[in-house]
C-alpha cells in the first residue's frame, strides 16, 4: 500500500498524533481528512492496485464508482467531525478517531476479503476509544460489549471468508450472494455491522455511551461501511428486502419511546439503514444509486443531528427529553441547524433527504416490491414521529425547561453550519451527488407529483402531531430507560448462568455415581467368581485352556467369512 | 429573545390545516401517476400519513408501558443511570454571559 493510499494517510497521522501537542493534534485531525479527499480523487476511475503478499493477491485501492462515492463521504465527514470536536484534547480519543475513519475508508477501499477483513477488525479496535474516552464505568463496560459483538463479526466474516477460500480458490471480493456456507457466513457479519433485525442491539447500547464528540464519530462509519460490504457482495439478495423493511419499521416504534434522545437517533439511524438495505436487496442500478445516495445524505443529516444534540448535551448535561425544552431562546443557531438536519432527514423538498429517499422508493414501486414500499412509506412517517418534529419540538420550541444554556462553541457551530449547508445544497442542486453515485442517473426528484405527495405527507404527520399533543394523547418524556434484546445477554444469561452451573453440576455427580455403581456392581460380580473355591479360582487343566482357546479362534474365524 | 408562549403549538394549528386543505384540494386536480395499488385512491398520502403517525404513537404508549425500566436497571453505574462527566461539558448559562459582554462594552 502507497503512503499516499487514504487510508495510509489517516494511519501515518495516527502515528504523529502521539507526539504532537494538543493544537497541534487538533488541526492535524482536520488537515488529514482533506488530504485523504486530495488522494482518492488522484486515483483514475477504475483503477485497481494489487500487491503479492504470500501468494495471495491482495488490493488496498480499488477505486470504483461505488467505493469513490463511500470514501468521499467518509472523508467529508471526518473532516466535519473533526471541526465539530475541535475543543478535545484527548489523545486517546483523537488517535481512535483517526485509525477508526482511515480503517472505514480502507475497507471500502479493499478489493479483495483479506483486506477486507483486516480493515473491518480495525474498526472494531479504534472505535471502541471512543466510547472507553468517556471514562466511566458505564461506558467501559457498554465500550466492551460493542468491541466483543464488533469482534464476533470479524470471527464470522474469517470463517466466512476461510470457507468461500476453500470452495472456490478465490479471496476477491466482488458479487458473493448467499450461495454456500462461506458466504453465508460473510453475509451474517455484514449483518451484525449493519444492525439487521434481532443483531441490532449493539448499537443502540453502543451509541448513546461515546463521547458527545465520539457519537458523531460513531454515527458515520461502521453501519456506512456495512452497507457498502452488502452493495458490493449482496446486491439483488431479495432477502435483504425484507430485512430492510423490518429493519426501518421496528426501529421507527422504538426510536419514539426513548427518553435519551441520543439513543432515539441511534435507532432512526437503524430505520435510515432499513432503506439503504431494501434498496440493496432490490438490486436494480435505480436502487443502488439510491441505496448509496441515501448513506451520503444520512451521513450528513444524521451526523448533523447528532451534532445538535451532542451540543445541547455539551451545554446542559443531559441529552434526556424529559430535562430539556425551550431551549431555542438561548441556543437558536443549535436550534436552526437541527430543523435543517430534521427537514432533512424527513425528505421536505428542497433538503437531502428528499432527493435521495425518493430514488429507493420509486426502485421499490417500478420493480413490483409493494410491501417493501408500503414499509418504506410507513417508515417515512414514523421519521416525522420520533425525530423530525419530536426532537426540535421537545428540545428547542416546547415547554420551557427553565435552562437558558449558551449557544455552541464557535468551531461547533462551524462544524453544524457548513453540515447543515451540505444538506441544503445537495437538495436544491443534487446533480454533483448523482455525479458521484455508481450508475447513470435518469431520475428527477423535482416532479410536482412527487412535491404533492411528499408535502401531503409531511403536512397531515404535523396535523396529527399538533392534534395528539392538544388532545394530550403524546406520552409525556419520563426519566426511564427501555428493554431492547441486549437483555438476553446484560440480564437472563447472567441471572441463568448460576442454574444452569448448578444443573450441569448435578448431571455430572448422577453420573459419577451412575459409573461408581456400576464399577462397584462389576467388582462385587468379578470377586465373587473369582472366590476362594469358586469358578475362576479352581485348577484348569492345560487340554481345557487348549479346547477353550480353539472355540474361541473357530467363532473368529467363523465370523470372519461372514 | 422574547418569552414563548406556554403552547406554541397552538399558534401552528391554523396555518397548518389550511395548508392542509390546500394540498387536498390540489390533490384532486393533479394526476399523481400512481404506481402501487392503493395509492391511486383519493387522498391516499394525507390519510396514510394520519393513519400511521396516530397508528405508531398509540402503539409506542403501549410499548411506553411494557417497555419501560428505571434508569438503573442494569445498575446504578450502567450509562443510562450515570451523570456525563463534568470535564467532557462546558456549561455554560447564556444570560451572564451576555451580561458580561454588555459590561465590557
Amino acid at each position: 500500500m502507497s503512503l499516499f493510499a487514504p487510508p495510509a494517510i489517516y494511519l501515518v497521522a495516527a502515528l504523529i498524533c502521539c507526539f504532537l501537542p494538543r493544537r497541534g493534534r487538533a488541526v492535524l485531525l482536520l488537515a488529514v481528512p482533506v488530504a485523504g479527499l486530495v488522494s482518492i480523487f488522484s486515483y483514475a476511475p477504475g483503477v485497481h492496485e494489487v500487491v503479492q503478499v504470500l501468494g495471495f493477491e491482495l488490493s488496498f485501492v480499488r477505486m470504483d464508482g461505488m467505493a469513490r462515492t463511500f470514501a468521499v463521504i467518509f472523508s467529508i465527514a471526518a473532516a466535519l467531525a473533526a471541526l465539530y470536536a475541535f475543543h478535545v484534547h484527548d489523545r486517546l480519543e483523537q488517535i481512535g478517531t483517526l485509525v477508526y475513519a482511515g480503517s472505514a475508508i480502507g475497507a471500502v477501499l479493499a478489493g479483495d476479503l483479506i483486506t477486507l477483513f483486516l480493515w473491518w477488525e480495525a474498526t472494531a479496535l479504534a472505535s471502541v476509544f471512543l466510547m472507553w474516552a468517556r471514562r466511566t464505568t458505564g461506558a467501559m463496560a457498554t465500550g466492551m460489549r460493542y468491541l466483543i459483538i464488533q469482534v464476533l463479526s470479524g470471527v464470522l466474516l474469517l470463517t466466512g471468508l476461510l470457507l468461500h477460500y476453500y470452495d472456490t480458490g478465490s479471496i476477491a471480493f466482488d458479487q458473493l450472494g448467499v450461495v454456500s456456507p462461506g458466504t453465508a457466513f460473510i453475509f451474517v457479519a455484514f449483518g451484525i455491522k449493519c444492525a439487521f433485525p434481532l443483531l441490532h442491539n449493539w448499537l443502540a447500547d453502543a451509541y448513546p455511551a461515546g463521547t458527545i464528540t465520539g457519537t458523531v464519530v460513531l454515527s458515520i462509519f461502521t453501519t456506512k461501511m456495512a452497507v457498502y460490504a452488502l452493495a458490493r457482495g449482496y446486491a439483488g439478495t431479495e432477502m435483504l428486502i425484507w430485512i430492510g423493511s423490518v429493519m426501518a419499521l421496528s426501529a421507527t416504534f422504538l426510536a419514539v419511546i426513548q427518553n435519551d434522545l441520543r439513543r432515539t437517533l441511534s435507532y432512526s439511524l437503524i430505520g435510515q439503514l432499513g432503506f439503504m438495505v431494501v434498496g440493496v436487496g432490490i438490486g436494480s442500478e435505480l436502487a443502488l444509486n439510491g441505496a448509496m445516495a441515501h448513506a451520503f445524505c444520512s451521513v450528513l443529516y444524521q451526523g448533523l443531528l447528532f451534532m445538535c444534540m451532542g451540543t445541547v448535551l455539551y451545554r446542559t448535561g443531559t441529552s434526556k427529553a424529559s430535562e430539556l425544552g425551550g431551549l431555542a431562546r438561548t441556543m437558536p443557531i443549535t436550534a436552526a441547524c437541527c430543523l435543517v438536519g430534521a427537514a432533512s432527514i424527513s425528505a421536505v423538498p428542497l433538503f437531502s433527504g428528499f432527493v435521495s429517499k425518493s430514488l429507493t422508493l420509486s426502485a421499490a414501486a417500478y420493480d413490483g416490491h409493494y410491501f417493501a414500499w408500503y414499509a418504506l412509506l410507513i417508515a417515512s412517517i414514523g421519521v416525522l414521529c420520533h425525530t423530525a418534529i419530536r426532537i426540535p419540538y421537545t428540545v428547542f420550541f416546547g415547554e420551557d425547561s427553565g435552562k437558558r444554556p449558551a449557544e455552541a462553541p464557535v468551531h461547533m457551530r462551524a462544524a453544524m453550519i457548513v453540515t447543515a449547508a451540505l444538506c441544503v445544497v445537495i437538495g436544491v442542486y443534487p446533480a454533483p451527488l448523482y455525479a458521484l453515485l455508481p450508475f447513470e442517473v435518469d431520475y428527477s426528484s423535482y416532479t410536482v407529483a412527487h412535491l404533492l405527495t411528499q408535502l401531503q405527507m409531511l403536512a397531515f404527520a404535523g396535523l396529527s402531531y399538533i392534534w395528539l399533543m392538544r388532545r394530550g394523547l403524546l406520552t409525556a418524556d419520563k426519566d426511564v430507560m427501555f428493554l431492547d434484546t441486549d437483555i438476553v445477554y446484560r440480564r437472563w444469561l447472567p441471572a441463568a448462568l448460576p442454574a444452569v452451573s448448578s444443573s450441569i453440576t448435578a448431571v455430572w455427580h448422577a453420573f459419577q455415581n451412575l459409573c461408581l455403581g456400576a464399577l462397584s456392581f462389576a467388582y462385587q460380580r468379578v470377586e465373587k467368581v473369582a472366590a476362594p473355591g469358586a469358578i475362576l479360582a479352581q485348577g484348569w487343566s492345560v487340554g481345557t485352556m487348549m479346547f477353550v482357546v480353539i472355540v474361541v479362534m473357530a467363532v473368529l474365524l467363523f465370523a470372519n467369512l461372514l | 429573545m422574547a418569552d414563548m408562549p406556554t403552547k406554541p403549538i397552538d399558534k401552528l394549528f391554523k396555518p397548518v390545516l389550511i395548508a392542509c386543505g390546500v394540498l387536498l384540494l390540489l390533490d384532486l386536480v393533479i394526476d399523481r401517476h400512481p404506481k402501487v395499488p392503493g395509492e391511486a385512491l383519493p387522498f391516499f398520502y394525507a390519510i396514510i400519513a394520519m393513519a400511521t403517525f396516530v397508528g405508531v404513537i398509540f402503539a409506542c404508549r403501549w410499548l411506553h408501558d411494557v417497555l419501560q425500566r428505571p434508569t438503573d436497571f442494569y445498575g446504578a453505574d450502567a450509562v443510562d443511570a450515570e451523570e456525563y462527566p463534568q470535564d467532557g461539558l462546558d456549561r455554560v448559562d447564556a444570560a451572564p454571559a451576555s451580561a458580561s459582554r454588555r459590561q465590557d462594552s
